[in-house]
């Protein structure tokens, strides 16, 4: 895990003047032994799994239960992730919104208010990030793979991500693992000093779009001065991502050395390295939360299956239920070797990062247009306090989704008392 | 008026709507005109099916009440009264209303359906939207003769409706970082251009004036930075042709040079951040209409982006708008004809036509490569082709004013070699590329849009055909008559293995299960109206006929009803049956166009203007140009709502 050099922390302090007000918590920071902090990842993986071979029965809640034919790979780490089954979004989708397996997916948004795609509610990652990711480089990582083409991903149509921010603003995703890359190595080249002269001179555009911004205004009338204020927050939100660089700009970043993946990295093997590269941030403390929204069709591609994603998703017929098991399958491999990457990456207090993080995956979607009871992994012990290798078994159709939620919320702060739709928290693992 | 005839009962919920209209409330509760007398109507013959015992269809009338509060309230009272005014409702088993009944509540119904539009419509909830991506790049281009990288722009989110639809034009972080990067790379490239030997578009000439011709060495003196701001003038002024530009751009950008001259910047390096913020700019990048009535060089901005995909009207209409001339009524149809038959409204058919027929999904569109391995491996060719076509077809149909059902039933179709040579038609001797061929005897089934590949592809799974989803696009392009979404919860028809056994065989659960009955009622047997075509568009007798190694099968059985009950037997009596049905073709063409041209769905608001166009253009048989045009002259296009 990466240790800011202390001395560059205070000195910078004092120099104060370009720290934003939420920096200061990196001074108070610098003071105490540093604890190890939680990471959350949330995996969405869009149109639901193969109805049969994927659920665990439904009469073998608890520990005892056999692992579904279909998750094989995950044998090795039965002990360590849970399944918690009939979580349901509460709130309803679109009616055009057939194969909606992301959308509020994180947020429940729908069954609190009338919302529409661009403005919605704070998903649970951004609440997190909120609470957690001010001590960090990036708050957070919003994340989706390449070639997701809107509702034939299985996620919804016009989804940029899985992830709305604090304003209920719909957030767009770095695409791929490639950008994913760039934005973490991508600025080691230029030197502090030539970053800094950069960063002062987009300040000056800004500024100036800022006037551009009040000339507009007070030639609109009321309600387009409502839309304008997009214009104003994008401006001020990217003023405060350049400061943050700007800040950032004079640390050490702590990150391995790893090869430089291909600009057209796709597939299975986008995927993996998104694992990587999630589990090398968390290592660096450059993020300590994640969403991912997963590709389904470049998967299928690499598999070499006929059916498309919908199709597949549908399976009408002996080829689609086969696709439909090989993704299961397949998916069941990746999530594996990222729980072995997570486990294999040692913590200062001789744990490992999988045991200081939670990873949530699943779909609001069960299967084909089904969007209730869908599926759910959880896996990690999120510093603590967790218990798992559970069947967890909730009343169909009536446990919100949110619970996750709030209880993964209340894992950093024991203040969160709801998140939207919550009823309770899962007891039978948070305790 | 009542029809007679046994009807199968077709519910309207959710026909007219698209998924996100927007919500409006009144200003003033409006009051049901005449209630005392509508209420004992709606006890007797609607309140128990669609009260507090039953709610047939998700629709309750006992708990509206006599105020009309919001769009949602006025879009139920609509319903009823179309319901009630084509005879579908109450049910023909029911005990029907008499004459006298029927006129005393249909006129206050008529009444109170008018007034809440009126209402409405004042209120005014047209909201700012951003260009998007389409409209900035074409934008730019026709102001500065240069294209900007569109990838450096996010996507559009693009699935609902059409790209215009202003509720997803926001600008969010991502989308402002996009401009400004594209506004960049375009600065860059401009640079590069001018210091090349390439020659030089006429906008590019004008802006940059000498400096074209000035030598590296001139540039770095300390005299040059005086010429800066003459061109960031140019610059701005053509750019900015048309849309309003801040009395402080030009100071701004000349102030961001001098920033950089000091930094050590060199002259060109120096111009990149002042045409960020020019091009980056609120001014530039929001469609911006001041007040509820646009003036004119507004409306001019907004034929310009309707008809030439730009934000970017020309000469000739920006000087009719300044002087106030461009609404005279015949200026504005020469204006119109114009545009329609200029170079850049192949932009227009292009994007109207791809979105309103929804040609992506021929991407989405897996062939299966074991039953069609001839056409799997010629797919992206064969796709493209048959994009053009359905382009160029409703290209000639709009700019030659043809009636809107030629739509679908047409004597001509137009081709190029590959798709000529695919359909089996005809191809003039000695010319290339895409031309007008007449079609004869079997081959005019080739005509109207149901009978071009495209339509047929998309509308089939990549292995068979889906005639529930034929009977869904031809209800709601053609016939204006969009059925309510599937259900969420509807359980999958388990797909038949046996390999014999006739499509309709498969789907026969639509109409034996009760649930589904009521609305595949109207839509499988349009779908089976085009059986005659296969699943790749290649004309078949049986069920699957082009399948590798197959030969005979399932008949194909190219019979069914229209949903006002007249059958056919053959696809020509099909499609000669659904021409027929040209006021339905002209309301689905005017309404998809209106949706297009003012960037939302189409709602109760816009019924009144769509009746008042259709009745406008009956006489002369619902011509395309002529119905673009009335569009464009419609109220709704010079105000914002």
């Amino acid at each position: 895990m990466s240790r800011f050099s202390r001395r560059n922390f205070i000195q910078t302090c004092l120099a104060g003047g370009l720290i934003l007000p939420q920096f200061k918590s990196l001074c108070k920071a610098a003071s105490g032994s540093p604890k190890i902090p939680t990471r959350m990842v949330f995996l969405g993986m869009g149109f639901g799994v193969s109805t049969k071979g994927w659920y665990p029965s439904l009469r073998q809640a608890g520990a005892e239960y056999d692992l579904p034919k279909l998750l094989k790979p995950l044998a090795r780490h039965k002990n360590d992730f849970s399944f918690i089954q009939n979580l349901s979004l509460l709130g309803e989708a679109p009616r055009t919104a057939a194969h909606a397996g992301s959308l509020y997916f994180l947020s429940d948004a729908s069954a609190m208010q009338k919302v529409s795609i661009n403005t919605a509610l704070p998903s649970v990652d951004q609440v997190a990030a909120g609470i957690i990711g001010d001590e960090t480089r990036f708050s957070s990582f919003v994340l989706a793979g390449r070639g997701i083409v809107g509702r034939f991903g299985g996620h919804g149509g016009g989804l940029r991500s899985l992830s709305w921010n604090r304003e209920g603003g719909h957030m767009s995703a770095t695409i791929g693992a490639f950008e994913l890359y760039k934005k973490m190595y991508g600025d080691k080249k230029t030197g502090v000093k030539a970053l800094q002269a950069r960063l002062r001179q987009k300040k000056s555009v800004l500024d100036s779009l800022v006037r551009e911004l009040n000339s507009l205004n007070s030639k609109l009338s009321v309600s387009d001065r409502v839309v304008l204020d997009q214009y104003s927050t994008s401006l001020r939100e990217i003023e405060v991502q350049l400061q943050r660089s700007f800040e950032w700009a004079t640390r050490e970043t702590n990150l391995p050395h790893i090869e430089p993946p291909t600009e057209k990295i796709s597939g299975i093997d986008e995927v993996k390295l998104t694992y990587d590269l999630i589990t090398l941030a968390f290592q660096a403390d450059l993020t300590r939360v994640a969403s991912y929204m997963m590709p389904t069709e470049t998967i299928l591609q690499d598999l070499k299956v006929k059916t498309s994603p919908h199709g597949m998703s549908h399976y009408r017929g002996d080829i689609s239920v086969a696709a439909s098991h090989l993704r299961d399958e397949t998916n069941a491999e990746l999530l594996s070797y990222f729980f072995d990457k997570l486990k294999a990456t040692k913590q200062s207090d001789g744990q490992s990062l999988f045991d200081h993080s939670m990873i949530a995956y699943g779909s609001a979607l069960k299967s084909r247009h089904t969007r209730a009871n869908g599926p759910m992994i959880f896996a990690g012990y999120g510093g603590g306090g967790l218990k798992q290798g559970l069947n967890v078994v909730n009343p169909s159709g009536v446990t919100p989704i949110s619970n996750l939620w709030l209880s993964m919320l209340r894992q950093v702060d024991k203040n969160q008392s709801k998140f939207t739709s919550s009823k309770n928290t899962v007891s039978e693992i948070f305790g | 008026m009542l029809h007679n005839k046994k009807r199968i009962s077709f519910v309207l919920i959710g026909s007219i709507l698209g998924a996100f209209f927007s919500f409006v409330s009144l200003a003033v509760a409006l009051e049901v005109d005449q209630y005392d007398v509508i209420k004992p109507f709606l006890d007797k013959h609607c309140i128990s099916c669609h009260g507090p015992d039953k709610q047939k269809a998700d629709f309750r009338i006992d708990t509206l009440g006599s105020t009309i509060k919001s769009s949602a309230d006025a879009e139920h009272w609509q319903e009823m009264l179309d319901l009630i005014n084509t005879g579908e409702m109450p049910p023909p088993e029911e005990p029907q209303p008499t004459s006298e009944e029927l006129k005393a509540v249909l006129e206050p119904l008529y009444k109170t359906t008018s007034n809440a539009r009126d209402v409405m419509v004042k209120s005014g909830n047209g909201k700012m939207r951003r260009m998007n991506r389409r409209e900035y790049v074409n934008t730019v281009y026709d102001r500065l003769g240069v294209t900007p990288n569109e990838n450096l722009l996010p996507v559009d989110p693009g699935d609902f409706g059409f790209d215009t639809f202003r509720k997803e034009l926001v600008v969010t972080p991502t989308q402002l970082l996009g401009y400004m990067s594209s506004a960049e790379d375009l600065a860059k490239r401009l640079v590069a251009l001018i210091s090349s030997r390439e020659s030089k578009p006429k906008e590019i000439k004008y802006i940059f004036g000498e400096l074209l011709y000035k030598k590296k060495a001139e540039l770095s003196t300390p005299r040059a930075n005086q010429w800066a701001r003459p061109m960031f003038e140019r610059f701005v002024e053509t750019l900015y042709k048309g849309k309003p530009s801040s009395i402080s751009l030009v100071g701004d950008m000349e102030k961001l040079f001098k920033e950089g001259r000091s930094r050590g910047l060199d002259f060109w390096s120096a111009t990149y951040d002042p045409l960020v913020v020019a091009l980056a700019s609120p001014n530039f990048i929001y469609i911006v209409e001041k007040r509820q009535a646009l003036d004119q060089v507004e409306i001019a901005n907004r034929m310009a982006l309707l008809l030439w995909g730009a934000a970017s009207p020309d000469e000739e209409l920006v000087d009719l708008a300044k002087r106030k001339q461009l609404l005279s009524k015949k200026d504005f149809v020469e204006q119109i004809l114009r545009m329609l038959n200029d170079k850049k409204s192949e932009r227009f058919y292009e994007s109207f036509g791809d979105q309103w027929l929804e040609l992506d999904r021929l991407d989405l569109v897996v062939v299966d490569k074991d039953r069609f391995p001839d056409v799997a491996k010629n797919y992206d060719k064969l796709k493209v082709s048959m994009r053009k076509e359905v382009r160029e077809f409703l290209k000639e149909l709009i700019k030659n004013n043809e009636p809107a059902n030629k739509l679908v039933s047409s004597d001509f179709t137009i081709v190029d070699p590959l798709l000529a040579k695919y359909y089996g038609v005809n191809y003039p001797r000695q010319k290339r590329g895409f031309q007008k061929v007449k079609l004869e005897g079997a081959n005019l089934v080739r005509g109207g849009l149901l009978g071009k590949g495209a339509v047929q592809v998309l509308t089939s799974t990549g292995s068979r055909n889906s005639p529930v989803e034929r009977g869904v696009y031809i209800l709601r392009k053609l016939l204006n008559r969009p059925p309510p979404p599937a259900p969420a919860n509807v359980p999958e028809v388990e797909d038949n293995k046996g390999e014999n056994v006739a499509l309709r065989e498969l789907l026969s659960h639509h109409s034996t299960t009760a649930q589904c009955a009521t609305c595949h009622a109207r839509i499988d047997p349009l779908g089976f109206g085009m059986e005659l075509f296969g699943p790749m568009g290649r004309i078949q007798k049986f069920e699957n006929q082009h399948e590798v190694g197959k030969s005979g099968g399932v008949r194909i059985n190219p019979s069914g009803q229209l949903p006002n009950g007249k059958s056919f037997n053959s696809y020509g009596q099909f499609a000669s049956l659904l021409a027929q049905e040209d006021e339905k073709i002209a309301r689905s063409y005017v309404s998809a166009l209106m949706s297009y041209a003012l960037g939302r769905p189409i709602g109760f608001t816009d019924r009144g203007q769509i009746d008042q166009i259709i009745e406008e253009s009956r006489e002369r048989g619902f011509k395309l140009a002529e119905l673009t045009f009335r569009v464009c002259a419609s109220p709704y296009f010079r105000t914002k709502n």
